[in-house]
C-alpha cells in the first residue's frame, strides 16, 4: 500500500504505541496541556480529523465555519489566555484562508500553532490538487515555519513549534505536515527542545542600566510610552510597580491599554492618531521618553522626524531587532521586562511635571461629547457605561474602524489582555471570532464583541459557531451604514468625495443574527442606552444588539497623514 | 551604499528564502551572494544595497530562527570582484 494511501494502518496498536504521525500531533498538543483547538477540515488533513474521531480523550476542538474563524479564534483565546492557540486546516485553500489571521498573530506578537495538511511528498512540486507552497507564502506572516517531510522529524519539529511560538517576543509558527507523513508510523521519544540563544533575554547590560539611571536621573519632563510588550512579556504587575516607584507620566500604545487604571492620574491614554491630547503634547514636550515593549509604529508616532523631538531615548524591549528599527535609543536595554524594570524603578523629582500633566489630563483627556437629541444611539456613553458596569473580568474584543477607536477612548479597561484588537495589521473581520476565543478560553467571563456593519459582515458565518456551542458572546454592533473610518478619511482629507463606502444597503442584522438561532434586539435612539446595557449585562445567553447610529459621526481628535501628533484635528469640519 | 555580512544559516527548508526575503522587504536589495554547504550548516555570504541602516538589517537577519551566526563585514566598496552567486554543495 503507498505511505499516501487514504486507509492507512491503525493510528494505534492496542497499547498505544506507536501511532502515526497525527497521532503524534495530538500527543505532543496535549503534552503542552493544549486543551481546545479551532479548525476546519478537509482532504489533506484527514488523518489528523481521523485521530481525533479515535481519541479516547480528545482534545476539544471548534468547529469554525471558516479557516480565517478559526484562525481569529485561536488567535483571541491565545490573547485572552496568554496561552498558545492552535489552529488546523487542510491545504491549499485551507491553508490560504488561515493567512490574515496568520499575518495579525504575527503583526501582534501572538503565539498561535498553525497546523496544515499538504499533499503527500511524493506529489509535492507536482501542480497536484489543493497544494499550495504554505512554507513559501508563510514566510513573511510567521516566526518561523516548517514543511515536515519525514514523520521522524515530526515531534522534534512540534517540539520546537510550539516552544518557539511562546519564547522571546512571541509570534505565529506554522506546521506543514504532508499527509503521508501524517500517516506513517512513528514512536515518540518525548524530546524536549532546547533553550533558544540567538534573541533571547540575557542578563541586563550593566553599563547600559547606569546610563539609564544618569538619564532617569537628569530628566524633568519624563514620559513612560508603553505597549503590547509589556503584557505579552507577562510584566504587567512589574510595570505597574515601575510607574509606582517613578511616578512618572505615562501614554500606552493600542495594546498598552489597560495597563494602568483609566482613573489613576499617571495614565494620560492612548497617544498617536486618534490618542489623547495630553498624551500626544505630554510626549511632544518630553526631555525623556522610556519606551517600553513598544515600537514607535507609525499610528503612534505620527510623523517619526516630528516625534518627541526633544526626547532622549531608553528603550526596553525583549527584541534586539526593535532597537533603534525607526528611532535610535540613547539607552537599548534588551531584556525580559520583569528583570528590567526593577532594576530602573528609582523615586523621579519631577513634581512639577508631574501636576502638569495631571492638569492636563482634566483638560485634555478623552471627554464624552455632548449628546445631541437628533443622533443616534449615544455609542460613545454607552462604551463608558458598559465598562463602569460590566466589571473588571469583561473582554472586549473590536474589529477594525471608528468603533475600535471608540473603544479604545472611551472603554476603561482593567488590563491590556481585556482588550482584544487587531493593532498591527488593523484586520476587519477580526471581532467575532477572537470573541469566540476568548469565550472559550474563560467560560465563566463576560465576551462582547464590539462590531462596526462593515466588519461584522466580514465573518458573519461565525455566529454558527456561536450558536453551535452556545457561547454566551454579546455582540455590540454599531451600524452607521457606512465604512466609517475610511468614510471619515475620504470626508477630511479627500476633500469629501466619498467612495464605495455606502453601506446603507445592509442587510437585517436582527433577522440575520436570528436566522442563526443567536437571540437579537434593535435598540435606537439616545433613550435606549440603558435598556441595551441591561440587555447587554443580564441576557444570559448569547446576543446581539443592533445600534443604529449617526450616520457621519466621526473620531476625534485625529492626526492626518504625514502629519506629526502636535498637529491633531480636533474639532469636527468636515 | 553597499554592505556586507557573513552568516551561518542552518539548512532548513526555506532557511536561504528567509534571509533574501528579509534582505528585500527591510529595503536593500542583493549586490553579490554566495552560498556554501559546508559542515551541516549554509555558510553565506552577503552583499547588499541601501540607504537604511544596515545595523536593522544585521538585527533583522540574526533574529530568523535558522541563522545560528552573523558578522557584520566591513563596508564594501561598490566595484569589487563579485561573489559568485552560486550554490554549492561540498
Ligand atoms: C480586511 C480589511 N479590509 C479593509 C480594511 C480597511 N478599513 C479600515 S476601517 C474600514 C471601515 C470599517 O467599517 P465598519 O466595520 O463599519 O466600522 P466603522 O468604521 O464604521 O466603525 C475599512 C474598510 C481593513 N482594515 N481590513
Amino acid at each position: 500500500m503507498p505511505a499516501d494511501a487514504d486507509t492507512a494502518s491503525p493510528h494505534r496498536s492496542p497499547d498505544g504505541r506507536p501511532g502515526n504521525g497525527a497521532w503524534a500531533v495530538l500527543e505532543v498538543l496535549k503534552r503542552h496541556q493544549v486543551e481546545t483547538v479551532f479548525g476546519y477540515p478537509g482532504g489533506a488533513i484527514m488523518p489528523l480529523y481521523d485521530a481525533m474521531a479515535q481519541d479516547a480523550s480528545p482534545i476539544r476542538h471548534i468547529l469554525t465555519r471558516h479557516e480565517q474563524g478559526a484562525a481569529f479564534a485561536a488567535n483571541g483565546y491565545a490573547r485572552a489566555s496568554g496561552r498558545l492557540g492552535v489552529c488546523i486546516a487542510t491545504s491549499g485553500p485551507g491553508a490560504t484562508n488561515l493567512i490574515t489571521a496568520v499575518a495579525d498573530a504575527h503583526m501582534d506578537s501572538i503565539p498561535l500553532l498553525v497546523i496544515t495538511g499538504q499533499v503527500p511528498t511524493s506529489l509535492l512540486g507536482t501542480d497536484a490538487f489543493q497544494e499550495t507552497d504554505v512554507l513559501g507564502l508563510s514566510l513573511p506572516i510567521t516566526k518561523h515555519s516548517y514543511l515536515v517531510r519525514h514523520v521522524g522529524e515530526l515531534e522534534a519539529v512540534l517540539e520546537e513549534a510550539i516552544h518557539l511560538a511562546q519564547e522571546g517576543r512571541p509570534g505565529p509558527v506554522w506546521v506543514d505536515i504532508p499527509k503521508d507523513v501524517q500517516l506513517a508510523s512513528v514512536r515518540l521519544s518525548g524530546f524536549v527542545p532546547g533553550v533558544k540563544a540567538a534573541g533571547e533575554a540575557g542578563t541586563p547590560d550593566e553599563d547600559a542600566l547606569e546610563r539609564a539611571h544618569e538619564l532617569l536621573a537628569a530628566a524633568r519632563r519624563p514620559v513612560i510610552y508603553a505597549g503590547g510588550g509589556v503584557a505579552l512579556g507577562h510584566a504587567v504587575p512589574a510595570f505597574r510597580d515601575f510607574v509606582a516607584r517613578t511616578g512618572a507620566p505615562v501614554v500606552t500604545t493600542l495594546k498598552g491599554i489597560g495597563l494602568l487604571s483609566p482613573d489613576d492620574p499617571r495614565n494620560l491614554g492612548m497617544l498617536g492618531m486618534h490618542g489623547a491630547p495630553c498624551a500626544n503634547r505630554a510626549v511632544q514636550a518630553a526631555d525623556l521618553l522610556v519606551v517600553v515593549g513598544a515600537r514607535f509604529d507609525d499610528r503612534a508616532t505620527g510623523r517619526l522626524a516630528a516625534f518627541a523631538p526633544e526626547a532622549q531615548v531608553i528603550h526596553l524591549d525583549v527584541d534586539p531587532a526593535e532597537m533603534a528599527k525607526l528611532r535610535p535609543p540613547e539607552v537599548a536595554l534588551v531584556g525580559d521586562l520583569n528583570h528590567l524594570l526593577p532594576r530602573l524603578a528609582r523615586p523621579l523629582a519631577i513634581e512639577a511635571w508631574r501636576d502638569q500633566c495631571a492638569r492636563s489630563r482634566q483638560t485634555e483627556g478623552f471627554r464624552l461629547p455632548p449628546q445631541r437629541p437628533e443622533g443616534g444611539f449615544p455609542a460613545l456613553r454607552f462604551l463608558d457605561a458598559l465598562s463602569r458596569r460590566a466589571g473588571d473580568q469583561t473582554y472586549v474584543a473590536c474589529d477594525v474602524g471608528q468603533h475600535q477607536m471608540w473603544v479604545a477612548q472611551y472603554y476603561g479597561f482593567s488590563h491590556p489582555r481585556r482588550h482584544l484588537t487587531s493593532g498591527g495589521l488593523g484586520a476587519m473581520g477580526f471581532g467575532l471570532p477572537a470573541a469566540i476565543g476568548a469565550q472559550l478560553a474563560h467560560p465563566d467571563a463576560r465576551v462582547v464583541n464590539v462590531s462596526g456593519d462593515g466588519s461584522f459582515m466580514m465573518n458573519v458565518q461565525e455566529l454558527a459557531t456561536l450558536g453551535r456551542y452556545g457561547l454566551p458572546v454579546k455582540i455590540v454592533l454599531f451600524d452607521n451604514q457606512y465604512l466609517g473610518m475610511v468614510r471619515q478619511q475620504q470626508a477630511l482629507f479627500y476633500e469629501g468625495r466619498l467612495s464605495s463606502v455606502d453601506l446603507s444597503d445592509n442587510p437585517d442584522f436582527v433577522q440575520v443574527a436570528q436566522a442563526f438561532g443567536i437571540p437579537a434586539r434593535r435598540f435606537e435612539g439616545a433613550d435606549a442606552m440603558e435598556a441595551a446595557i441591561r440587555a447587554c449585562l443580564e441576557t444570559p445567553g448569547p446576543l446581539l444588539l443592533h445600534l443604529p447610529i449617526e450616520r457621519e459621526q466621526n473620531v476625534w481628535p485625529i492626526v492626518g497623514p504625514g502629519m506629526s501628533n502636535d498637529q491633531m484635528i480636533q474639532e469636527d469640519v468636515a | 551604499m553597499s554592505h556586507q555580512f557573513q552568516l551561518f544559516a542552518r539548512p532548513a527548508e526555506g532557511s536561504l528564502e528567509r534571509i533574501l526575503r528579509t534582505v528585500r522587504a527591510r529595503g536593500f536589495e542583493v549586490q553579490d551572494m554566495s552560498v556554501r554547504l559546508e559542515g551541516g550548516r549554509y555558510h553565506v555570504r552577503l552583499r547588499v544595497g541601501g540607504q537604511r541602516d544596515p545595523g536593522m538589517l544585521a538585527r533583522q537577519l540574526e533574529k530568523l530562527w535558522d541563522v545560528e551566526h552573523l558578522a557584520a563585514l566591513q563596508a564594501a566598496p561598490e566595484a569589487r570582484e563579485p561573489m559568485g552567486s552560486r550554490v554549492s554543495a561540498a
